[in-house]
């Protein structure tokens, strides 16, 4: 079994990164039992929606 | 290997069905060490500290600066279930520059520091020597996931 990370990714590589935990993170949300750890995975993915706006923003911008 | 790849030692795999390892609550680590013992995929019971056969702890770079003894924990971890595949995921790693941060780094071990016996549960190639002092490091996670376990 095994998976293949990257190491210092640049902003471009982190897109598929971020859509991907986006993805888990509201899988994980829709069945947390746990309040408080469904609190920090809100918090996560609305951090990473953020990122994902942000570099949008910036392709609309070139 | 190539410089990125999680490999999953072939005990976790029993390890998981024996009951060892809740990654959805218990708190799970990255433990980086030197190459003085080259992980494999058929390392005999790893972990984080004694009471197995291959102990990783004992290689830890030096903690200082940004990287703590045991290593940065990964954050909001899960386990969640789709299409059939029992995904794990969690936060990335993020280790600030700082001149006291470690150098030397070869691999990351992922453990369960919650486990009594601090079972590892598998490995990242670090493209080492890395010198966490010179810059910033992370590691993003695979975009589908830590692992993956489906019915294949």
């Amino acid at each position: 079994m095994r998976s293949k990370s990257t190491l210092n990714p640049t902003s471009a590589q982190m897109i598929d990164r971020h859509v991907g935990r986006v993805q888990t993170l509201s899988l994980a949300i829709e069945q947390c039992k746990d309040d408080a750890k469904k609190a920090a995975m809100i918090t996560e993915r609305e951090r990473r929606m953020n990122e994902i706006k942000a570099y949008k923003a910036t392709l609309d911008a070139l | 290997m190539a410089t990125g790849d999680v490999i999953f030692f072939d005990q976790y795999l029993k390890d998981v069905q024996d009951g060892v390892h809740n990654q959805s609550s218990d708190t799970i680590k990255l433990g980086i060490v030197t190459n003085a013992t080259v992980p494999a995929v058929t390392t005999a019971d790893p972990r984080w500290g004694a009471g197995g056969t291959t102990n990783f702890s004992s290689n830890e770079v030096t903690p200082g600066g940004n990287y703590s003894t045991g290593g940065p924990t990964i954050g909001t971890t899960a386990v969640t279930l789709s299409g059939g595949a029992a995904v794990f995921d969690g936060d990335d790693i993020s280790i600030t520059q700082n001149a006291s941060n470690p150098s030397g780094a070869y691999w990351g071990i992922i453990y369960n520091d919650t486990a009594t016996g601090k079972n590892a549960i598998g490995y990242v190639e670090l493209g080492g020597p890395v010198d966490l002092s010179a810059g910033d490091f992370s590691i993003a996670w695979n975009a589908s996931g830590i692992s993956s376990m489906d019915q294949a």
